[in-house]
């Protein structure tokens, strides 16, 4: 077993008929094996709430054995070992991960990102070495039996396998041990075992979360083609509401948000296909949901400036610790929204609306529906940022990027209607110009933010001078980006605006588009 | 990468000893090792079951011919690989004397595996000639291995002495093997050379026959005996030699 290994693990399902005993010994009869004594582990497969690790082509799981917590780093597609190493815990971020080793590509793809269990496997094992003449390990083999958590206590067993794992220089005894595998009638097996425990646990598989698009026909009635984006939208909220619960990580807060804008927008801008007493109650009920999740996330995003590491961060820790404070209270208050009868009854009124939209709503088709509206916001965009010019008020800028954003959402939630790949093209355009009115918008109510604080922290007496000059060059930082972004503007706005991109909306507005892929 | 030399002017003193348990050790913590074996004799190779042999011997290595990376054993362990001896080393004096920039070659050699590799061993063959010159080229840490006795103190010296002629070479850390610590020379001799030389680690390894044992489980003390004053001897070793 070495580093880096170049040749990928061999691995067979063993058929219910056969014992392991009877696997392990048709191997001894081919060449010495040394058995080593069987163990029982926790693995817990480790990523963030978006898979970025998984996405980047890495697995990673923490194997608690006794008191030992034993990392190991693999890649997706080939099952290669890139790191392992004895940890004294779990980690959770970047900076818990060994110094030596190759856990670069893990830093760099987490960057600070929470680690999360994706999943948690109790696995039996029964670990033997293949030897030559000389007593070396040619080859290891283990029969692995996992078990996944299905809920309730209960749990899956997974078909046992048995892995055959070459070692450096000694290859060619792997295969052959995996052909005598596959001579006994053990099968190959494809996908990796987070894939295959994931299915196994009724779980999506690993990967990019599905967008809010869900499977829409033009011609269908526009009812009914709302109360399946709808739908979609209240399972993302409800899907993220135990991570916002436990604070697992801001990406739950932040896709729960956007469950809820994106619901906002399309209540909002279609409105006319749906029940409008219900849409006009949950659409208020949307927007104190808004609001009750504004203050954390304001305050998640504040810190993200002041973490340890990042330039300052020592003068700036009174300040980190005035944020985390106030990061504490505003969690209290949040959950304490979320179980309140209020919460509960958005929910219920949700999926009421989603049902009576479908018996009810308007039966026009959704093609044309969705068509005109996206027509509508584009165009509604173009002329509002052609009237921003250099002495324009911040307003307006933030104005125009509320009304991106309901572009975005039209076209995210209504992808399926036009064909493949023409929506993410028309994103990817807007995400251009989106960006640079996030950027703007952001750094400017940030500033405006920290200098607040910094006037509340001097009246308290709460933070040293070191502390408030380091956030006046922060605000500072920030007004600068500002300024480069409003210079940014206009050539960002004339691209998006251009007539290739114009071009390509018409493409995706025109009727004949607008068909099944 | 890290690359770490056991060395001493003299055989018999616990290089590849040393160089066997700290490479374990090392691999053990989750750094990628690999230790070369550069004495033709081949023992670090014998004790770790790989056949003392490279393809194309150590002349077509030196001189660029072969690929470092289709050379490499896996050991028993995890994340420890052995680049072999080969008994071609024996030469290896000669083949460095016909090659271009002769002292650069073994840094040549591992160049390929810098992103490899977190630390790596080189067990050197006991001698001062090019082979060492080459060694302290490509080598940013020297650890010479001395039984407490005079003569090895002097070597200490010696080495020294060469390292300033040639204009720095890399950082140079000892320390004593096979003390006998009830031996009242060792005590004195350990105590003087520690009050003239600060490279001379605190961490001392026993003389024991946990050692000897070495040649017949062939594996590192850790593993058939981590409870024993050879291994933890070897463990304190390694933690002083990474916080130096």
């Amino acid at each position: 077993m070495g580093s880096p290994p170049t040749h990928h693990t061999f691995r067979f399902r063993i058929p219910a008929r056969m014992s392991t005993s009877a696997v392990l010994r048709a191997l001894a009869a081919r060449w010495t094996v040394a058995l080593e004594p069987p163990a029982t582990t926790m693995r817990s497969y480790l990523d963030t709430a978006d898979w970025r690790l998984y996405l980047a082509g890495l697995t990673l799981e923490a194997d608690a054995a006794g008191e030992a917590t034993n990392l190991l780093l693999t890649s997706v597609p080939t099952g290669a070992v890139r790191a392992r190493a004895a940890a004294t815990g779990v980690p959770h971020f970047a900076a818990d991960l060994p110094e030596a080793g190759n856990w670069l590509p893990v830093r760099e793809t987490l960057s600070d990102r929470r680690l999360l269990c994706a999943l948690e496997l109790r696995t039996s094992t029964r670990p033997a070495r293949v030897l030559n003449a000389d007593g070396k390990t040619t080859a290891r083999v283990v029969v692995e039996h996992h078990a996944v958590p299905v809920g309730g206590g209960a749990v899956r067993r997974l078909p046992r396998e048995l892995s055959i794992v070459p070692v450096r220089g000694y290859e060619r005894a792997a295969a052959r041990v995996a052909g005598e595998a596959q001579r006994l009638g053990l099968v190959p097996v494809d996908g990796s075992v987070l894939a295959v425990a994931l299915a196994a646990a009724a779980r999506p598989a690993p990967g990019r979360r599905p967008g809010p698009g869900v499977e829409l026909d033009p011609g269908m009635p526009a009812g009914a083609a709302m109360a399946a984006v709808l739908g979609r939208l209240r399972e993302e909220l409800v899907a993220n509401e135990a991570g916002v619960r436990e604070q697992l990580d801001d990406e739950f807060l932040h896709d729960f948000r956007v469950a809820v804008r994106r619901a906002r927008s399309i209540l909002k801008l279609v409105r006319a296909a749906l029940p409008e007493r219900e849409a006009i109650f949950v659409a208020g009920e949307l927007k104190w949901l808004g609001d009750i999740t504004s203050p954390a996330r304001d305050l998640d995003v504040h810190l993200v400036q002041v973490q340890p590491g990042r330039a300052a961060s020592g003068d700036l820790a009174p300040l980190r610790a005035h944020l985390l404070g106030q990061r504490d209270l505003a969690q209290r208050q949040l959950v304490e929204a979320l179980d309140s009868a209020r919460y509960h009854d958005v929910v219920k009124s949700w999926h009421s609306l989603e049902e009576v939209a479908t018996a009810t709503g308007s039966t026009a088709p959704i093609g044309d529906i969705a068509t005109t509206r996206i027509g509508h916001a584009y165009r509604t965009m173009i002329r509002r940022g052609r009237a921003i010019g250099p002495l324009a008020p911040p307003e307006a800028l933030h104005d125009l990027r509320k009304r991106g954003k309901e572009l975005r959402y039209l076209l995210e939630c209504f992808e399926r209607l036009y064909p493949a790949g023409a929506v993410a093209g028309a994103v990817r355009e807007l995400k251009v110009l989106q960006d640079n009115l996030g950027e703007y918008q952001d750094c400017q109510v940030q500033a405006a933010a920290l200098r607040a604080m910094a006037d509340d922290l001097y009246e308290r007496r709460a933070a040293p001078a070191a502390t408030l000059l380091a956030m006046g060059r922060l605000a500072e930082g920030l007004e600068s980006r500002e300024a480069r972004a409003r210079a940014e503007f206009s050539p960002r706005f004339r691209r998006f605006a251009s007539a290739a991109n114009r071009k390509r909306f018409d493409a995706l507005l025109d009727g004949r588009a607008a068909k099944r892929r | 990468m890290r690359v770490l030399a056991t060395y001493s002017i003299k055989g018999g003193v616990g290089k590849t000893t040393a160089a066997v348990n700290l490479s374990y050790l090392s691999a053990r913590s989750g750094a990628r090792t690999l230790l070369w074996d550069l004495d033709p004799q081949g023992a670090a190779s014998f004790l770790f079951r790989v056949k003392p042999r490279i393809k194309g011997g150590g002349k077509a290595l030196v001189r660029g011919r072969t690929e470092v990376d289709g050379l490499i054993r896996g050991t028993d362990f995890d994340g420890l690989d052995l680049l072999p001896a080969d008994l071609s080393y024996r030469h290896m004096d000669l083949h460095l004397d016909g090659a271009k920039r002769p002292t650069r070659r073994l840094r040549r050699v591992l160049a390929p595996l810098r992103d490899a590799y977190d630390v790596v061993f080189l067990d050197c063959p006991p001698s001062l000639s090019l082979v060492s010159e080459s060694v302290f080229e490509a080598t940013s840490l020297v650890l010479v291995p001395m039984v407490p006795a005079p003569l090895p103190a002097r070597t200490l010296d010696q080495l020294e002495r060469f390292f300033r002629r040639q204009g720095g070479g890399p950082r140079l850390l000892a320390f004593f093997s096979m003390v006998d610590s009830r031996r009242r020379l060792h005590r004195e001799v350990i105590d003087e050379l520690r009050g003239t030389h600060p490279e001379v680690l605190t961490a001392t390894v026993p003389a024991s026959t946990i050692f000897e044992q070495m040649g017949v489980r062939r594996a590192p003390v850790e593993t058939y005996a981590p409870k024993s004053a050879a291994a933890a001897a070897y463990r304190s070793l390694w933690e002083e030699v990474l916080s130096r």
